[in-house]
């Protein structure tokens, strides 16, 4: 089935994705992240968790990269883990948070008719419901929540200002004349999305995607922070829930409350930058000349 | 075709010249080679003169108003010439002169009225915004009448002055620019297609709002439009641009009996008429691209007329007397 | 216009959304099986503390009205709240709910209502002259600096930034105070005790703005860049307004206006985050509160917590939305 859009405008993007420099280098740091992460995590000979797994309160030394905690635990190690862990569930939640956001902005923006205005209310209310409080009330609620429970409840609320961006995407981009030649040639409704629409709204797909995982881990280091995280389970906010109950900033243990917040801002700056660079990419006018 | 004009006036067209314009250049930067919007443009305008620019879409005739006050933007810059106004030359003037001058000594109307009011703001404070800035002295001291007084005399009810620029239609807005434009008695008034998106109806309106200005306060206009017909009506001299280029420039009435230039020959005869039943002929081909015009002559290629000097030689402007200027090998 | 319409529609939303709000708020708690009261008796109890038996279980269930069926419980429940009754607390037993906030209340309005206006304001100004001076392509290096800067700033959570200016002005260079709203030992109203005020608040705030400037800096330069592109200054220009004037009058007047609906819309986020923020500085406002509900699983005050939190934002938004029309003449009916 042929597509009326512009085809390799789409093509002609993904070239500009390659050039666009912000975009590689968000990139390039997200991933660079993962990876050390990950291969940090499979080598490390110690656990992140086993409480008196190595000697306690341990200074940095050859031994012990970032030191140890109050708990007998390697910091490093705590690090690699937690990073995973709150990549996993930061994106897990976005994934799910964007794959709502879309659908319901797709299915309410496209068809139209009563269908649109309840989804559209809806997301409304949505958005105006203050998130982390009702969050920390589930959170606080729930009580023992699993990973995946976790990445649940945050996509709860992540999705709904996406919804009403993407859903005022789709109507400008409905009455443009390939989606209409696409219509009158019986392209059918779910076609047309996939075919016509969805490639046109990458970019901007992309930068919101970024920007909701980029909510989903704020929500989600938050929530751990006051200790309303997964149970039994490492990430960065709930090694910063540690460290605030073991006091420290008093006790000087710069080496286990910092790192974590470095990553953590790291890796926000890495997905406002991505989002960046894919909205310049999709936006001609902002490149700079 | 014979003109259909109501007679306008004919007020005294002074001899003394306000507005220099000599060589003028006018281009737009580009990641290669520039445009040549406006490409080496001289004219005078008189005293208490109406002159028309004619020319086609995209013939650099906006950039050239604009250009005139140096209000053209990024990307396009003046490239060169002077423009001189009271013995001065305002191309090369600081922005603090150059400020004084707009408005207060010539006024210009832009293109689209249809955003160009601010929005937030009242009508009235938009009228007395210009007045301050150049410390106006409003007869009597009475701003509020004085700008009741405009609004009356462009046929829109003083209540206005309260309302925001939303509340207006296209036409009330383009009277109303048209009205602050000469609520500090300038010299000159530059008018941008003042008629091009209203219906027939107020274009009438605002066209003889300005000769009625031409008449009454003795201000000289620079009339710009693509519209020949409507100009015809209503300027004392024409001047038609084409691609960057000043063609041909003589009074109008002289300008319809004897056209001299074979474009300007041309837009007469694409302007339809009541009487003669002849379908209008419009000239074949297409503007050419202005960042590598045609050789010699730019409008050789589409000429009917052309000679083997036309795509060889630029040909210069020629004062053949009685105000006739043209630029075309014809009469070199 | 303003019209009728409009306000109507408004309201309406915002009845919906308190209405869906307060029974997320009703619900979730009593969506875990069993009996609160019977599930915090046996937490006590195995802390050692032994309150009494099941008659004490059955008073206590009664008092929340636990022994009723859920429709009941929810009447009850919008009964009370329209009276401004909102349970009593469990682990400040006897005090009320509605106490224990009105206690933490004026910390978190005075700390938010400073740190926002400060960030809103001081944002926009920055913003609008970033987007003003670099429209003649000549940018400085300073304002591109504090472009850059102001960009990094607004993607950390206020509470990162809390911590680490926690770590580097209270421990580090000791500048200020960590922990509290106030020096207690300090007697109410005196000249010491506003500047202890002033100095315990300076650090939590200080987070909520930096953060927020550079957001607001951002959007706001979004806004000017808009508008510098449009006819009406091009027009302000040609009548040869001073510079100053056509800022003032013709660019920011026409850029602040989105900026408020936008304003709107972040309360939501803002409110969320200076929660975790108080939280780390051991502020005593609605967040620490909320904090320690959470911890003792207190849950009417968990619950009134997030009401308060729900109605506050809402309610302001709306305040907001009913106001604006008559800012922008353009907008009026939806």
């Amino acid at each position: 089935m042929k597509t009326y859009s512009r085809i390799f405008v789409s093509i002609r993007k993904l070239g500009a994705i390659r050039s666009n420099r912000k975009f590689l280098i968000g990139l390039c740091i997200i991933v660079g992240i993962f990876v050390i992460s990950g291969i940090g995590s499979a080598i490390s000979p110690y656990h992140p968790r086993r409480i008196g797994d190595v000697a306690p309160n341990l200074p940095p030394s050859s031994e012990h990269i970032l030191g140890t905690d109050p708990m007998g635990r390697d910091i490093l190690t705590q690090l690699f883990a937690g990073t995973l862990l709150s990549m996993q569930i930061g994106f897990t939640a976005g994934i799910i948070a964007f794959a709502v956001a879309l659908l319901l902005a797709m299915l309410g923006a496209y068809y139209g008719g009563y269908g649109d205005s309840i989804i559209n209310v809806f997301t409304e209310v949505f958005i105006t419901i203050p998130s982390l409080a009702i969050l920390i009330l589930i959170a606080a609620v729930v009580g023992r929540v699993d990973v995946p429970l976790m990445s649940v409840i945050l996509a709860a609320f992540g999705w709904s200002f996406a919804c009403k961006v993407f859903r005022a995407q789709v109507l400008s981009l409905k009455e443009r004349g390939f989606v209409r030649l696409a219509k009158l040639s019986g392209a059918s409704g779910i076609e047309i999305i996939a075919k016509e629409l969805v490639p046109n709204m990458l970019t901007f797909l992309g930068t919101w995607f970024a920007f909701i995982v980029s909510g989903a881990m704020m929500a989600e280091a938050g929530l751990e922070l006051i200790g309303l995280g997964p149970q039994n389970t490492v990430s960065l906010g709930i090694i910063l829930n540690w460290s605030m109950h073991f006091n420290a900033f008093t006790r000087g243990l710069i080496n286990w409350w910092l790192p974590p917040c470095i990553v953590l801002i790291t890796l926000f700056v890495s997905l406002f930058v991505i989002s960046m660079g894919l909205d310049e990419i999709g936006n001609p006018r902002l490149r700079k000349r | 075709m014979k003109l259909v004009t109501q007679d306008l006036g004919n007020a005294e067209v002074g001899s003394d010249v306000l507005l220099e314009v000599k060589n003028l250049k006018v281009y737009y930067r580009t990641s290669t080679t520039p445009v040549r919007a406006v490409d080496d443009v001289s004219f005078e305008l008189k005293q208490k003169e109406v002159l028309g620019l004619a020319g086609e879409s995209g013939c650099g005739k906006s950039t050239l108003a604009m250009g005139l006050l140096k209000l053209v933007e990024a990307p396009a810059y003046i490239a060169g010439g002077k423009v001189i106004f009271r013995g001065k030359d305002l191309m090369s003037m600081s922005d603090e002169q150059l400020r004084k001058i707009r408005w207060r000594h010539i006024a210009f109307s832009p293109q689209s009225s249809m955003n160009a009011l601010n929005p937030v703001t009242r009508i009235y404070d938009q009228f007395t915004d210009a007045m301050s800035a150049h410390r106006y002295k409003v007869p009597e001291r009475k701003p509020r009448k004085y700008v009741s007084g405009l609004l009356k005399a462009i046929a829109l009810s003083p209540r206005i002055h309260r309302e925001y620029a939303s509340e207006l239609s296209g036409g009330m807005r383009q009277r109303v620019i048209i009205s602050m434009g000469m609520s500090l008695n300038p010299e000159l008034i530059i008018a941008d297609e003042p008629t091009s998106s209203l219906d027939v109806v107020v274009q009438r309106g605002v066209l003889e709002l300005l000769t009625g200005l031409r008449d009454e306060r003795r201000t000289s206009i620079l009339l710009v439009s693509h519209d020949i017909a409507t100009l015809f009506e209503v300027v004392d001299r024409l001047a038609i641009i084409y691609a960057g280029k000043l063609m041909e420039i003589q009074s109008v009435f002289d300008i319809y009996d004897e056209p001299l230039h074979p474009y300007t020959k041309g837009l007469i005869d694409s302007v339809p008429s009541l009487e003669k039943k002849e379908i209008p002929r419009s000239i074949p081909g297409l503007p050419p691209d202005l960042k590598n015009p045609p050789t010699g002559c730019r409008f050789h290629p589409r000429c009917a007329k052309a000679m083997e000097i036309c795509r060889q030689k630029e040909p210069e402007s020629k004062d053949l007397g009685h105000e006739k200027c043209v630029a075309c090998h014809l009469y070199s | 216009m303003y019209t009728l319409k409009y306000f109507l529609r408004r309201i309406s939303m915002y009845g919906l959304t308190l209405l869906i709000a307060i029974s997320i708020n009703f619900v979730v708690p009593r969506l875990i099986p069993g009996n609160p009261v019977q599930t915090k008796m046996a937490q006590l109890y195995r802390q050692g503390v032994n309150l009494g038996g099941k008659e004490f279980i059955e008073k206590f269930s009664r008092l929340f009205y636990l022994d009723q069926p859920m429709h009941m419980q929810f009447i009850n429940y919008m009964n009370n709240l329209i009276h401004g009754n909102l349970g009593l607390s469990i682990t400040y037993f006897p005090s009320t709910v509605e106490e224990m906030i009105m206690r933490a209340l004026p910390w978190t309005i005075g700390l938010l209502a400073t740190a926002v206006i400060i960030s809103y304001a001081g944002g926009l100004v920055l913003g609008a002259l970033m987007g003003w001076t670099q429209r003649k392509e000549r940018g400085s290096r300073l304002v591109s600096g504090v472009f850059v800067v102001s960009m990094f700033l607004s993607q950390i959570p206020y509470y990162i930034l809390g911590i680490m200016l926690v770590y580097l002005l209270t421990f580090i260079f000791v500048v200020f105070p960590y922990g509290g709203g106030v020096d207690i030992s300090l007697s109410f109203g005196t000249i010491e005790y506003i500047i202890s005020i002033i100095q315990h608040a300076t650090l939590p705030a200080l987070s909520i703005v930096l953060v927020q400037v550079g957001g607001w800096a951002l959007e706001a330069r979004g806004l000017m860049v808009n508008v510098l592109g449009e006819d009406y200054l091009f027009l302000a220009k040609a009548k040869g307004l001073h510079d100053k004037q056509i800022f003032r009058s013709y660019a920011v007047k026409n850029m602040i206006l989105p900026s408020i609906t936008d304003f709107a819309i972040y309360f939501g986020t803002i409110a969320s985050g200076s929660i975790i923020t108080e939280i780390v500085f051991s502020y005593p406002g609605i967040g620490s509160l909320m904090y320690s509900a959470v911890q003792q699983l207190d849950y009417p005050l968990i619950q009134g917590v997030t009401l308060v939190v729900i109605f506050g934002v809402t309610t302001a938004a709306l305040i907001i939305d009913l106001v604006y029309p008559f800012l922008d003449p353009r907008v009026g009916e939806k």
